[in-house]
Formats: structure tokens, sequence, C-alpha cells
């Protein structure tokens, strides 16, 4: 495992000019990232920009085109070693439907060399009351929690976790966030993709953001808000769109970036348009600044 | 090794125990198409052909003869009493219906018979006929004959020595238990087995225990593991059903274990090949209906391949499953084919895996 001299900085995923192409499409196109233990980096992008397909390769399940990858600083392609240290969660998670919330987490420790304690990881997760329930009878929110949990179940030391808290509640989103920042305070590599901006801009620590197969920007959720220039957000409705010429519409809504507030808030009004937001700009105005899409 | 077993226990609770279906499938429904087979055909003799040896020529029998078409009749003139002891064997087995023995020129005996007939130097041909009376298609073969030397003018001028051996009844539950082993190997190996792999890669969930250190070819050959054992929970049921209907499952227990053993090793071969090339479930299911539909029905399955047309019968040939069906038969000296049972599933066996081994990666990363 290469280290940078801190403790807590070894880089654990270290990707240099990755690509994988389609016959009609570069679904990856040279792209370079790394993650350091203890991190949390996100990769952000619209539907097709080439998450998925960069995640699957670097867990293996694709084959690229072009590149290199080096997981821990030692090893350039999956293997066992490197499968008892990665951890992964996929959007879609199926389960043996039959089998006990204990009986799951028993199966997958069993696969691997290391795992952590069973009830450790059933009281982490909040699964003891369902833990001899059979998955078929767990909710959408169980199951996803659980799904999670099996991402754990060999003690990481780099975790995928794709969309983790889609399904959950406001609530268990939260708890869930707190379960991973403890995950990453223990010094795993956490890649984190996901459709809530305000998830990543609360759990990153670095940002990717990915269009059309390459990386547009990359940076902490606050370098990425300072640097993208933006001041205020004023939110309106859609209709009212034509007033300015910078607006960035998506769905409903119309997205004007400025730094002249006063003067936008002002031909709003004069315009009768009353039912606007005005508010600081966030990961997500970035996003759509960059990528001229809201996340869907 | 650890990790097998607990992998073992659960996909043997997640395909098996907890499904009603597969315990249905896999384990009920052989006996039941046991039971359904042999109330239907249990007491339908095989076949339509009288398979009659005459010892001796006569160009009078032969022009008769050829003119009945369910019979086939095999003239063999030079013979010994070790023809006719060999014949009555065969006999016994049920491989022909009966022997007539004529005298030395009996078409020049019988013209004189016939002039005779009135006078004191009148003298019967004497000709011996063997059946198998408990055998309907040999008491019916024995009744043939008989009526062919009784529509020759002067039915006296035969005298009969008619022979009842004690051969074996000719016993569809015997035939057919072999045959419904084929078909629950299939539906385990073939209908079950790829079907839960279907599922599962359907499912995504090849897909997490592929990000696991766990190597994929052993997940499948855990997932035949478990069909095994269901195939053996089925194959007792049905065997002690069998035993209880007269089926000889102990003479036939050796063949069925090795037979049995072979067939599954293949099936799941060429299930594992067959998911090398198909990644959507659509090419998988193809090849398990087809594979299984020209199975069952070319590869004397229900009935004896003899009566299946010349193309099927050469199709059969090709058919791994065919030599596992044959072979346990054979056993019980019930068996269609004289070749050797084991060459055609090992070529199959064996160039399966090879194809497997080299396209391992096939059944890991996902294109």
């Amino acid at each position: 495992m290469s280290n940078n001299g801190e403790t807590g900085s070894a880089t654990v995923l270290e990707v240099n000019n990755l690509k994988k192409y389609y016959p009609s499409v570069k679904a990856v196109d040279d792209i370079s990232f790394e993650v350091n233990a203890g991190e949390i980096v996100s990769i952000l992008g619209p539907n097709g920009a080439g998450k998925t397909t960069t995640i699957e390769i670097i867990e293996g399940l694709r084959t690229k085109d072009e590149g290199e990858i080096s997981y821990f600083g030692r090893f350039k392609e999956v293997n066992n070693e490197v499968k008892n240290r990665v951890g992964v969660c996929f959007q879609e998670n199926s389960f043996f439907e039959d089998l006990t919330v204990s009986e799951t987490i028993r199966l997958y420790k069993s696969l691997y060399e290391k795992s952590l304690d069973t009830k450790e990881l059933i009281e982490i997760f909040e699964l003891e009351e369902k833990v001899k329930t059979r998955i078929r009878h767990l909710s959408g929110g169980q199951k996803q929690r659980l799904a999670v949990a099996l991402a754990f179940v060999n003690d990481p030391d780099l975790v995928f976790l794709d969309e983790p808290t889609v399904g959950l509640d406001p609530h268990a989103r939260r708890n869930l966030w707190e379960i991973i920042l403890k995950f990453k305070s223990q010094g795993k590599g956490i890649v984190l993709t996901t459709h809530y901006m305000d998830e990543a801009q609360q759990l990153s620590d670095k940002v990717y953001i990915m269009d059309h197969g390459n990386i547009i920007t990359a940076g902490s959720p606050q370098e990425l808000i300072n640097s993208s220039g933006l001041e205020s957000v004023i939110e309106f409705p859609e209709e009212s769109s034509a007033l300015f010429e910078d607006v960035i519409i998506a769905g409903e809504y119309a997205y004007l970036h400025t730094r002249d507030t006063v003067s936008a808030i002002r031909k709003l009004l004069e315009s009768n348009v009353t039912n606007f937001v005005v508010r600081q700009p966030t990961l997500e105005d970035v996003f759509l600044k960059l990528t001229g899409k809201k996340i869907d | 090794m650890k990790k097998y077993l607990v992998l073992f226990k659960s996909l043997f609770k997640e395909l098996f125990l907890t499904s009603k279906d597969s315990v249905f499938w896999l384990t009920i429904f052989p006996t039941i198409l046991f039971l359904i087979l042999t109330s239907i055909f249990g007491n339908m003799e095989e076949n339509v052909q009288f398979r009659v040896k005459i010892l001796g020529d006569s160009e009078m029998l032969k022009g008769i003869l050829d003119n009945i078409e369910q019979m086939d009749a095999e003239f063999i003139q030079d013979y010994s009493q070790e023809t006719i002891d060999a014949l009555k064997v065969e006999l016994e087995r049920d491989n022909i219906d009966a022997i007539l023995v004529l005298p030395n020129d009996f078409d020049k005996l019988y013209s004189t018979s016939l002039l005779l007939r009135k006078t004191f130097l009148f003298r019967q041909v004497p000709v011996e006929l063997y059946d198998v009376p408990l055998r309907q298609s040999s008491a019916i073969a024995s009744d043939v004959i008989k009526g062919i030397f009784g529509s020759m003018d002067v039915p006296e001028n035969v005298g009969y020595e008619v022979h009842n051996l004690s051969g074996e009844q000719y016993d569809y539950n015997n035939f057919i238990y072999p045959g419904i082993i084929g078909m629950t190997i299939m539906s385990v190996f073939l209908c079950a087995f790829m079907s839960y792999l279907i599922y599962f890669r359907r499912k995504k969930i090849l897909r997490k225990i592929s990000t696991t250190p766990i190597s994929m070819i052993n997940v499948y050959l855990t997932t035949a593991a478990v069909n095994l054992i269901a195939l053996i929970i089925g194959l007792c049921g049905l065997s002690v059903v069998a035993y209880f209907l007269g089926v000889d499952v102990v003479t036939y227990l050796p063949s069925m274990i090795v037979h049995t053993l072979i067939a599954c090793g293949v099936l799941t071969m060429m299930t594992l090949v067959v998911m090398t090339f198909s990644s959507n479930s659509s090419g998988l299911f193809v090849f398990q209906q087809v594979f299984l539909q020209i199975q069952m029905f070319a590869g004397g399955f229900y009935f004896p391949l003899k009566v299946l047309t010349p193309f099927i019968r050469k199709l059969a040939n090709f058919l791994p499953l065919t030599y596992t069906v044959d072979g346990i038969r054979s056993a019980k000296g019930l068996n269609s084919l004289n070749t050797n049972h084991y060459i055609v599933p090992l070529i199959y066996l064996l160039l399966s895996t090879l194809i497997v081994l080299f396209r391992s990666r096939k059944l890991t990363v996902l294109q």
C-alpha cells in the first residue's frame, strides 16, 4: 500500500487513464482518480455519464480497454486478495429470498477470509429485530440496510456504495450517513455514487463529476462550489424563465445563478413572480451548471 | 471448505427446502409420472412386430410369411442343437417372440402328406414351436404360426410339438423405470439447475457473489451439488414406489448410480457451456427447451428405440442421455443399443468441460 506520509492517507485505489469504448459510445474516456484510506469519494453524473461502467470495471465485473488500476498500491487486477479487502453494495441488490437476515450475513461472512462480528454488524445497521426474518419479508428499507451491511461484512479497506440510501426514509438516510462516516473514521476508503446531492455534499471529501465518460471537474464539495463562481441561486417557476438569458431549466423550475441578486429579484417582482427562492449555491447547482442537467 | 458448506447449506435451503415447487417437481413429480405411465401403458405390449426365428427352410412358408406385415421372420437353414439352445435363451429374454423348428425337406414332406392323407401311409409333418405363453407378444406370434398352418388346406397334416418356455413377461414397469430416471435427471440438471442459474443471473445475485473471493465455477458446482442431493432424494422416492410395483430396483442400482452421475456431470457442464455463450435468459431457456424435447422424445425414454423412425434412431445416437437410459436398461437386458454406453456421454463431458475451462471468464465478467 502506497502512503503519502500521513496516517490514514494511504492510497487504496488509483485509477489512471481508464478507457472503455463500445462501438457506438465512449463509455469511459480516459479518466483518472484516486481514493485514499479514510476518505469518501463521490462520483456524480447524469444517467449514461459512465459512472456505473467505471465502478464495474474497478470491481472486476467488466473488462477495461486501456488504463491502469492499482488496488492498495500493490495489485493491478481484482484477485482474491483484493476481493477480500473490498466491499460492494450495488444499486439493485438481490438476496436469497428464503434465507433469514442472520443466515445471509453468515453466508457472505463465510466467503471472506476475515469478517466483522455478525452481532456487531446487525447492531450497527439496526437489524436486531429482523435477525430471524426471511429476506422476502423485509421492507425495502430493511433490505437496503442489509445490502449496505453486507458491503462491510468483510471489514473491507475499500468500499463501493452505489446509491446506498435509495428507498430509505429521511431518518434512516441520516442514520446510514452516520454509519458510513463511522466506517470512514476507521480508515476505510469509500467510493460513493449517489443521486442525492445533499448526501454527496455531506459525506464526501472529494467529488468527481462525470459526463460523457469524462471527469469534468473534481475537488471537495466546498472547493467545487467556490470555484464555480456562483454567488446566489434563484429558483423560480419555469414559465417565467424568459425573463433572464442564462437560466437553466430543470423540470418545473428555472435556476438563475447570479452575482447581482437584488436586480434579479426586482425583475421577478416587477413581473409579478413572487414564488421564488433565493439561496446559497449547493453542489447540485454546481452539477447543474456543469452538466446542464438536474440529476434524476 | 467451510465456505462451501455454508454456501451449500444456504443454497439447499433456498432452492429446495423452502421451495414447494422444487420439492414437487424434483421429488414427487417423477413418482407421479411413473405411476401415470405404468397405469396407462403397463398392460401394453412394447411392439406390434413379431420376431420369429424359423430353423429350416420352406419356400411355401416364405411365400406366406412375406404377406404378413407383422411377422419379422428369419429363416436359419444351417443350425445345430446349440443354435436352438441359444435361441431359447433369446426367447426367454424377450429378444424374439417364437421359434419354429422345421424338419429337413419340410415342403416335400408336407406335399407327400397331402397326397397320402387318405391312405394308411399318411404321416403328419412334425414341427416344433417354442413360445412363452406368459408374454402376450409370444403367445400371439405362436397363434399366428398355428393359424398359418391352419390355413394350409388340411391342418392335421402338421403335428405340433409346442414347447412353452418360462421367459419373463414383458414388463413395462421395468422398462419405463430407467426412462423416468432419465427424465428426472433432465428435470433436475437441465430445467431446475439452469433455471436457478437464470434466476440468480436475472436477480443479479451472481453479480454480488462474484465480488467475493469465491470462484464462480465453484458457486455453479455447489449449486449442481445441491441439485444432485435433490435428485438423489427424488430417485429414492421413485425407487421405493417402483420396488412395490415390481421393478427390479436392486438389479438396476449399480448401473443407475454410475450412469446417473455421468449424466449429471454432462448436463452440468453443458449448462455452463451454454451460459458462456448466452448472456441473456432467453437464450438459455431456448436451449433448455429444445434439448429437453429432443432428448425426451428421441432418446427412447418412454418407448424402445426400435419403434422410432430410422432418422430419429440415428439422432438418438448423438444424444448423451440416450445412453444413460439405455445403459441403465442394459442391467435387465432391456437395452436397445448394443454399443458402449459410456463413450458418447464421456465425450460430451470432456468437450463441455474443456469449453467451460477455456471460456471460464465469460462466466464471471459482464461485457
